[in-house]
């Protein structure tokens, strides 16, 4: 087997040599180690009497380092040593452009990858040359492997009963939503998609009738071309430009959690501009996410009807039209999960299409959250949420449920009693529903001090209680960590990985994480910060690998709680016996738990 | 062909200017330059400093040979005339033209063997001059070229006398006599006794004390000539003349060449051994010698700034400077082509009469 001659040129830091003389010697190779700190020219000298195949050098400290390599070449070439032994170099102090000017023969940068140094001892350029190793091949099914059967026939029995009158309520009724739902659904199935396509035979006719059913400002939209304030057009040619680029960037990386496995990590985006966004989704693929969230803007929600066109607008959220759509998912890697948001807004049913029209892989659907907080008249969002989850069960995507209601006051029993509604609703109408439970420190657990001596028993028992009411895949999001973060970037980075780590010790299929200046960030979200908390992520799970956090007892106890709290819930909106009722009485979160029943869209409901 | 390298002593000695500087020259001549560097030249800024460095910026119909990688970051229009299937760590090197002048990066040869081979390809394409950047204390790939210019300044070391002395040093070792008697047969090292008796030494490098041949010790009569074809740091090789005590007096001392030398170890160190030996009546010579064409100055360095922890740029008083170098240099040349924008660099290499104007 041939010859390697390993030497850290550093007086202290040899941990790469060593490592690489254990991998080598197990994979045959003759390794000579010399000891650090050695001087480049007794390298040489033992070179010469050893005849090595290669020389590998490492050196991490950054003092002199060209000046002290460059020598060690010369004098390897001097010794004539080049024309049979190859000579590489790496550690932190070495990068690419040191590397080719000090005229080594490889340079090994980022992590040791042992089959880059073999192939280079063996003379393949297996770096320049080989296929990359693909870290993702395909998506996974986040719901894969789930029964969905209810472990508690008391509150199996509960939400039959409640989704029962909802889908009794619903039926004979319709929205504008529906609507313009149904017309976007005959227009692109004539492979139409654009009203203002001027192409399109039919553009103007379905334009006319989608219309009718839409507010005054997207009216004014289609009608005058006259833009939302603090919204622009962006122009073919900087759209092409970006996208070009873009996709020649390869961001295929390896996944955060080691090893590959558990759990899919998103992360959330929705800068205002969708090259900017596609921007950011390139940085977070680069750096280890699963998947990512579209985030609309709030004004967008409330009003009838949705735009058209490659559109920026100056805050957050990006507006949610086709063209947009489409133009994001171009950019993202086959293989990145894909989730749009819509469920708080008059136009939910809509997004459903939009979203999987242009590629989405999951879907974001839940009324009692979407109905409160500043969201939809309730009985709108009620009758517009079936149809959207059929729509979903249509289109075969999963769809989630997010808790996020807890972050407006109303405690965990209660926003996951109305998770539990749309669990059963989505079942029932042949979707397929994920959970996501909000790992937290929420302003309930604030004010009751539920949360003083850790964060890991309560986050742990949300968590847990789902396991024994349902076999159903679990999301904690959105984003994990919620209300744990400050301005300092690194201590949000901390609580977000910590929250991630919990959440994987307790075997969830997925995680939503924040950004470290996503609280904070007084305006645009920074791809830096995006990479800090990625980074963070990355080495807590590498931090904990196999191992679990222990809770304390009481975790078990807040667990039987939440249960039988949950259980109290779901039997007072049963008896309540009209679900839209229930919202508006504040069964699933009241006005002292901060929650008030959405406004948007009220009085919208029709009979079909 | 007339190929020529361009050997710094130092980062940010000028060698990119130099090269620029010779290569508009060569170009107004009608002559076919070709260019190519055993490091990486052109980057926007030095990678050890972030101070901004000369655009590498090539004139039209320029021939180049750069590894495959270093085409992303071109902004020169180029068109390739040949792929090389010579390999570096930035890929395979091309033989290109610049079809559109504009910056270019360039990383060619790493090794002497790859430059040997890319002196084939630049003379198959035409090329009457080939300039080659040099790098970082990287002098040996050279020893296949027709003759080097020396850069040099402040970035050694930012005071007067200490350039003076390292360069006068450098002269030296490009001054010495070629051996013409005894021939490098061998790559192993030899002593010639005064009586004609040789003895080959089992050393095939003199870099650490560890393998300073005890035989030396034992030799017992005056010595003729020592061949040292092998790379040697001259600390020990004043330990080995020493060894050899008396009987190493008088001898010729010959070794394979500047640049080999140069990688061995500091000139300075080198002035000291050549000094000592002629001193105690010995010779200094090489099997092989260069020309040095002449010597080129910057008097600007980069300073830290520990407060920013940052590279300022500062410059020496040239006037002392190009004084106290042009004394010791003489008669070769010196040069700041700064300041100079008439010289004849391409006569001077040419070995044509010096033009200071």
């Amino acid at each position: 087997m041939k010859k390697v001659l390993l030497a850290a040129l550093d007086p202290v830091h040899d941990n790469a040599v060593k490592l690489l003389n254990r991998k080598l010697s197990e994979l045959g190779y003759q390794t000579i180690i010399l000891p650090p700190g050695v001087h480049e020219n007794e390298v040489i000298e033992r070179a010469v009497q050893e005849q090595p195949a290669a020389i590998l050098i490492s050196r991490t400290l950054g003092y002199q380092v060209a000046e002290i390599l460059g020598r060690l070449v010369d004098l390897a070439e001097a010794a004539g040593l080049r024309e049979h032994t190859l000579l590489g170099v790496g550690g932190m102090a070495i990068t690419r452009e040191l590397g080719a000017e000090l005229g080594f023969d490889a340079t090994f940068t980022g992590e040791l990858d042992i089959e880059e140094v073999v192939a280079f001892i063996e003379g393949k350029y297996l770096a320049e040359n080989r296929q990359k190793i693909r870290f993702r091949h395909e998506k996974p099914d986040i719901t894969g492997g789930y029964t969905y059967q209810f472990k508690d026939p008391r509150i199996e029995h509960l939400l039959d009963q409640i989704t029962d009158q909802i889908l009794e309520w619903v039926k004979g009724k319709t929205t504008p939503a529906i609507e313009r739902a149904k017309i976007r659904l005959a227009f692109l199935e004539e492979e139409g998609g654009n009203f203002l396509d001027s192409n399109h035979k039919r553009a103007g006719e379905y334009l006319e009738r989608y219309l009718k059913w839409c507010g005054p400002q997207v009216q004014a939209f289609y009608r005058e071309g006259k833009l939302p304030e603090g919204v622009r057009r962006l122009n073919a040619a900087e759209v092409a430009k970006l996208m070009a680029r873009l996709k020649q960037t390869d961001c295929d990386s390896p996944r955060l959690p080691p090893g590959g496995g558990k759990p899919l990590v998103f992360v959330q985006y929705g800068t205002g501009c969708p090259l900017m966004d596609s921007i950011h989704i390139k940085t977070v693929e680069a750096w280890g996410a699963d998947g990512v969230l579209h985030f609309d803007p709030s004004w967008g929600a409330q009003q009838e009807g949705l735009l058209e066109g490659w559109l920026s607008h100056q805050h957050d959220g990006t507006i949610l039209t086709l063209e947009n759509l489409r133009l994001i998912r171009s950019a993202m890697q086959p293989t990145t999960l894909w989730n749009v948001r819509g469920h708080r807004g008059l136009n939910t049913p809509e997004v459903q299409i939009l979203a999987a029209t242009a590629g989405a892989d999951l879907l974001k659907i839940n009324i009692p959250y979407g109905a409160t907080a500043g969201g939809s008249d309730p009985a709108r969002l009620t009758v517009d949420g079936v149809y959207s989850l059929r729509l979903a069960a249509q289109y075969g995507l999963p769809f989630d449920i997010p808790g996020n209601d807890e972050l407006s006051g109303v405690p965990p029993h209660k926003t996951f009693a109305g998770m539990l509604v749309m669990v059963m609703l989505g079942l029932k109408l042949g979707a397929k529903p994920i959970p996501k439970p909000l790992l937290c420190y929420s302003p309930y657990m604030q004010i009751e001090g539920q949360m003083e001596d850790n964060y890991v028993d309560m986050n742990t028992a949300k968590l847990e209680v789902w396991r024994e009411i349902v076999d159903a895949p679990l999301w904690p999001g959105e984003p994990v960590g919620f209300m744990t973060h400050t301005a300092d970037r690194i201590q949000s980075a901390v609580t977000t990985a910590a929250h991630v780590a919990l959440a994987a010790s307790l075997g969830v299929d997925a995680v939503t994480m924040a950004s470290s200046d996503e609280a904070y960030s007084k305006g645009a979200i920074s791809a830096a910060a995006r990479v800090d908390t990625l980074r963070a992520v990355r080495d807590m799970l590498r931090f904990m690998g196999n191992s679990r956090f222990q809770a304390t007892p009481r975790a078990a106890l807040i667990q039987e709680q939440l249960r039988n709290e949950v259980i109290a819930v779901l039997e007072k909106v049963a008896q309540r016996g009209d679900f839209v009722a229930a919202i508006h009485e504040g069964l699933f979160g009241n006005q002292q738990d901060g929650l008030y029943a959405g406004r948007v869209g009220r009085d919208t409901v029709m009979i079909a | 062909m007339k190929s020529i390298g361009i050997l710094g002593t130092a980062k940010n000695t000028g060698k990119t200017t130099t090269t620029l500087y010779l290569l508009r020259q060569i170009e107004q001549q009608g002559e076919q330059a070709g260019i190519t560097s055993i490091g990486l030249d052109g980057e926007e800024h030095d990678f050890v400093t972030r101070l901004p460095k000369p655009r590498m910026e090539l004139p039209c119909g320029t021939l180049v040979l750069t590894a495959e990688r270093c085409l992303e970051q071109n902004e020169a229009k180029v068109e390739i005339l040949e792929r090389t299937g010579l390999r570096t760590s930035l890929g395979e090197l091309l033989l290109l033209r610049v079809k559109e002048s504009g910056r270019i990066l360039v990383a060619g040869p790493h090794r002497k063997q790859l430059l040997e081979k890319a002196l084939n390809y630049f003379s198959r394409w035409g090329t009457d001059v080939l300039l080659v950047d040099g790098a970082l204390n990287r002098a040996v790939p050279m020893t296949v070229l027709d003759g080097v210019i020396l850069t040099t300044g402040a970035a050694l070391v930012p005071d007067v006398e200490g350039i003076v002395r390292h360069t006068s040093a450098i002269i030296d070792l490009f001054q010495l006599p070629m051996e013409e008697e005894f021939t490098a047969a061998s790559t192993q090292p030899q002593v010639v006794f005064g009586d004609g008796e040789k003895a080959v030494l089992n050393l095939r490098s003199l870099l650490s004390e560890e393998y300073l041949p005890d035989f030396v010790a034992q030799i017992n009569k005056p010595v003729r000539a020592i061949t040292l074809p092998i790379v040697c740091a001259p600390k020990l090789v004043e330990k080995f003349l020493k060894l050899g005590g008396v009987h190493f007096t008088r001898s010729r001392l010959i070794f394979s060449d500047p640049f080999r030398m140069l990688a061995g170890g500091n000139p300075i160190e080198w002035d000291a051994v050549i000094q000592f030996h002629r001193q105690r009546g010995g010779q200094v010579r090489c099997f092989m010698q260069k020309p040095l064409h002449c010597i080129t100055v910057n008097p600007f360095f980069p300073r830290y700034d520990p407060q920013t922890a940052t590279y300022k740029a500062d410059r020496l008083d040239a006037v002392k400077l190009f004084s106290a170098l042009r004394k010791v240099a003489m008669p070769l040349p010196v040069f700041d082509l700064y300041v100079e924008k008439n010289v004849d660099l391409w006569k001077i290499c040419q070995g044509g009469e010096i033009n200071e104007s």
